[in-house]
């Protein structure tokens, strides 16, 4: 029996993207939609009113400036970006600005009233069809947001968990990643991350044609390659015309494929290291992620009896 | 922003140009009225809407891949991989092959220059049809040079970027020192090292009082775009091609303009200070002298090289020569193995195609295949069709491919944009197509300057050239084809990873 199987990463807060993830079920004639982190937007844009008038904001480190009636057009587009986004007043900005608890809470809620929004449109999207819709979070989401994918008739968290996608196919899922710089919710050391991983793996009851929905990729592929940044997070430059790349992917995870030899890896994290990787027997996939473009990039995967019968990266 | 404009800089190969520019003038019927400043800024005014159309784009799909992935969005997986691979990818290798023999033709000119009487140094630097040549010799360094570079490749991925960056960086230094010895050393200069040469009936002042015509003729100037075309104004694609990767915005939309203007201004005033110290009539009757250009290479830099009238500078500019070809083919290769990747993600060409080697961490499949295919582009180049000039009209692969990147913005702009953005783009689309259209009209109708008539197996090298570009695209087709059926039959249609989901 043939499945089809449709993964996506790291969209980022993007609506777009979302929305074409859930659309994908029926473009692709998936029968399982896999999110598998980093869902959530990065930054909270004010869009401040002025003395004169007049909206302003920064996009993309631009500033920009516009009058009210365009206010809900740029409104969508910073969304589709994944850019949450307010309208305000430069007295409520001053308030803001001197108490950063409120902004920070501000930029959560904004964060679960938009990840409660796609639920819904999932739900919604996927009614009345045998499609389920897998979402898990990411080194980059908050602990807070678990609570909003509660289990429902077509959406269901993974995370932590041994899941049946496809008949003859488990997956488990884990959306931990190893130390970065950058300090993002969920990061453990490797030592953790193994154990984690294995003590997921050990529930698998049917190896070979198990599921490793790991969001950090292996270490010391081509799917970990990202720009390395020094002490003050600037890019290293190496060479003319290019950052210096540098593997950031988990040894952990790169233990647990060698060791476990599942079907397929189904990776994220890294947006710059788009392909595919084979470590022994498995396929490692890492679909990368140009999620500020709206451009939803993804792992389109057919599997017959459990086996692996072929895949495509697409960019849609 | 530097780095960004920094690699487009190096993919047009301003170098190479002002090493070659004679080969065409002498090849033409007729020269008189081009005047090779006017002409490249004719040709960068040409230029304009192609730089639009890229900047735009950029900024709306910025993605790995660049116009790769413009071209096969918008007209689907089969034309646009076809005509990706015909345009870039199978091009590129064509290019490459071009550049190792203007290197080869770089080191028998500089060592020409140090060693008058070498009879190798000769054999490297005629063209492989000539009398005294050495086509064999030739191919043979020619393909070293290549196999080393793709060696670094393979062996120590990590440090081909950085040998891009030290070439590239002694290349302009070296150009920018050229133009500033030229403008030193004045007529006198010129003069002094063109009389030192000691060729029979051939002195400064004979080439010089042999012009008669004007300095100017649009219609002249026109008929050399297609010099242009091969190794300047339309490779600004580099940039694009990794935006996914260049941070700040102001990189994404400012890279192709910069990169374009800087190559212009050099270009330019490396042709403007030939003339400044030569003078126009010179120049011109010089670069269109085959004994000057053949037995002497004259071009930019040998002048330059016998104008400063010092060793050390001398031996600094030809170096710099040398090493700017070294910068384009060590680019080359990079470049053309994303296009290998982007395409083998697409899975249009085979998932082997994007291997890496575990032991090396470079993608060894893509690197053998270059080095067999330009290898032996080289080799036939060389010995059957007379050296780099024989593929020039493979590049017409390219100019077709151009054309539909405009189409590609014209459709584009209409299909998303809106308000003056449409306008814009669609133009500069459509001009764009119109430029191009209009270079390969100028290639096909002028077959033995833009290309050889030299005949090996009854095969014109224009033909066979042309029969390497096009055997290209059908190659890509079947590819496709290919890639799509089996695909199909395992549940996957390869179509879909060209197409938006629709978001609503």
């Amino acid at each position: 029996m043939n499945t089809r199987i449709f993964f996506a990463s790291d969209v980022h807060g993007s609506e777009r993207c979302f929305r074409k993830f859930v659309n994908a079920a029926k473009f692709y004639k998936a029968s399982a939609l896999i999110l598998a982190g980093d869902l959530t937007g990065k930054i909270l844009v004010p869009i401040v009113e002025g003395k004169d008038g007049k909206f302003r904001f920064d996009f993309h480190g631009e500033p920009v400036t516009i009058g009210k009636e365009k206010v809900p057009e740029y409104q969508s587009e910073l969304r589709n970006a994944g850019i949450y986004c307010f309208a305000t007043n430069e007295a409520e900005m001053e308030e803001l600005r001197a108490d950063k608890a409120r902004s920070d809470r501000m930029f959560v809620e904004e964060m679960k009233r938009c990840l409660a929004s796609w639920v819904s449109l999932a739900e919604e999207r996927l009614k009345g069809t045998d499609v389920m819709c897998y979402i898990s979070p990411g080194n980059d989401d908050r602990f807070e947001l678990d609570e909003i994918i509660r289990k429902g008739d077509h959406v269901s968290n993974p995370e932590n968990q041994v899941v049946q996608v496809a008949p003859k196919n488990q997956m488990i899922t884990l959306g931990y990643a190893n130390i970065t710089p950058w300090h993002s919710p969920r990061e453990v050391t490797e030592v953790e991350l193994k154990t984690m991983i294995e003590r997921l793996a050990d529930g698998v009851t049917d190896r070979a044609g198990s599921i490793f929905s790991i969001h950090v990729p292996p270490f010391g592929t081509e799917l970990d390659k990202a720009p390395a940044v020094d002490e003050q997070l600037n890019y290293v430059r190496e060479g003319m015309g290019t950052v210096k790349m540098t593997h950031v992917g988990s040894t952990a995870v790169r233990e647990a494929i060698e060791k476990y030899q599942p079907l397929l890896g189904m990776h994220g994290h890294v947006h710059e290291s788009r392909g595919f990787v084979k470590i022994g027997r498995t396929l490692c996939l890492n679909p990368g992620s140009d999620y500020g473009d709206g451009v939803l990039n993804g792992g389109l995967v057919s599997l017959e009896d459990g086996a692996l019968k072929e895949f495509v990266l697409t960019s849609g | 922003m530097l780095d960004a404009i920094a690699l487009n800089v190096s993919n047009m190969s301003a170098g190479a140009a002002l090493a070659t520019i004679g080969f065409t003038m002498v090849a033409l019927s007729s020269y008189t009225g081009i005047n090779l400043v006017y002409a490249s800024l004719i040709a960068f005014v040409f230029s304009i809407p192609q730089v639009v159309v890229y900047t735009m784009m950029t900024r709306r799909l910025s993605r790995t891949g660049g116009d790769y992935v413009w071209v096969s969005r918008v007209f689907g997986g089969l034309f646009g991989s076809a005509i990706s691979f015909m345009g870039y990818t199978i091009e590129t290798l064509a290019y490459l092959a071009l550049i190792a023999l203007s290197a080869v033709f770089a080191i028998g000119s500089v060592g020409l220059f140090f060693y008058p009487t070498s009879s190798s140094a000769l054999g490297l630097a005629l063209p492989g049809n000539l009398s005294g040549s050495t086509p064999y010799l030739q191919a043979l360094v020619g393909v070293i040079i290549f196999a080393i570079l793709i060696a670094v490749n393979v062996f120590r991925p990590r440090f081909g970027y950085k040998l891009v960056s030290v070439l590239a960086v002694v290349g302009v230094i070296a150009l920018i020192v050229g133009i500033f010895v030229l403008l030193s050393a004045g007529q006198s200069g010129v003069s002094s090292y063109i009389n030192s040469l000691g060729i029979n009936g051939t002195t400064y002042s004979s080439l010089a009082s042999s012009y008669t015509g004007s300095t100017f003729s649009l219609s002249a100037c026109i008929t050399i775009l297609p010099f242009f075309a091969i190794f300047v104004y339309p490779w600004i694609n580099a940039g694009p091609a990794v935006a996914s990767e260049i941070k700040g915005s102001r990189s994404i939309r400012w890279n192709v303009p910069i990169a374009s203007l800087v190559v212009m201004v050099l270009v330019t005033s490396a042709f403007g200070a030939m003339y400044y110290a030569g003078g126009y009539q010179f120049v011109t009757a010089a670069l269109s002298n085959g004994n000057l250009v053949y037995d002497y290479s004259f071009n930019f830099w040998t002048l330059a090289m016998g104008a400063a009238n010092n060793q050390a500078i001398a031996w600094f500019l030809g170096i710099g020569w040398i090493v700017w070809t070294m910068a384009i083919l060590a680019y080359g290769i990079i470049v053309a193995s994303r296009y290998f990747f982007a395409q083998a993600f697409d899975r249009f060409l085979p998932e082997s195609v994007a291997h890496i080697s575990s032991r090396y961490g470079s993608p060894t499949v893509a690197l053998t295949i270059q080095l067999i295919v330009t290898g032996a582009l080289v080799a036939i180049g060389a010995v059957l069709y007379g050296g780099f000039q024989s593929l020039y009209a493979a590049v017409i692969a390219s100019m077709i491919y151009f054309i539909f990147v405009g189409i590609a913005g014209f459709l584009y702009a209409l299909r998303d944009e809106k308000g003056s953005s449409k306008g814009i783009l669609g133009l500069c689309g459509i001009l764009m197509a119109l430029v191009f259209a209009f270079i390969s009209y100028q290639f096909f109708t002028n077959p033995t300057v833009w290309g050889t008539s030299a005949t090996a197996f009854g095969l014109p090298g224009y033909d066979f050239a042309y029969a390497y570009a096009f055997g290209s695209f059908l190659l890509g087709v079947v590819l496709y084809l290919w890639s799509k059926s089996s695909h199909k039959s395992k549940g996957i249609d390869i179509d879909l990873a060209y197409k938006e989901i629709p978001p609503d």
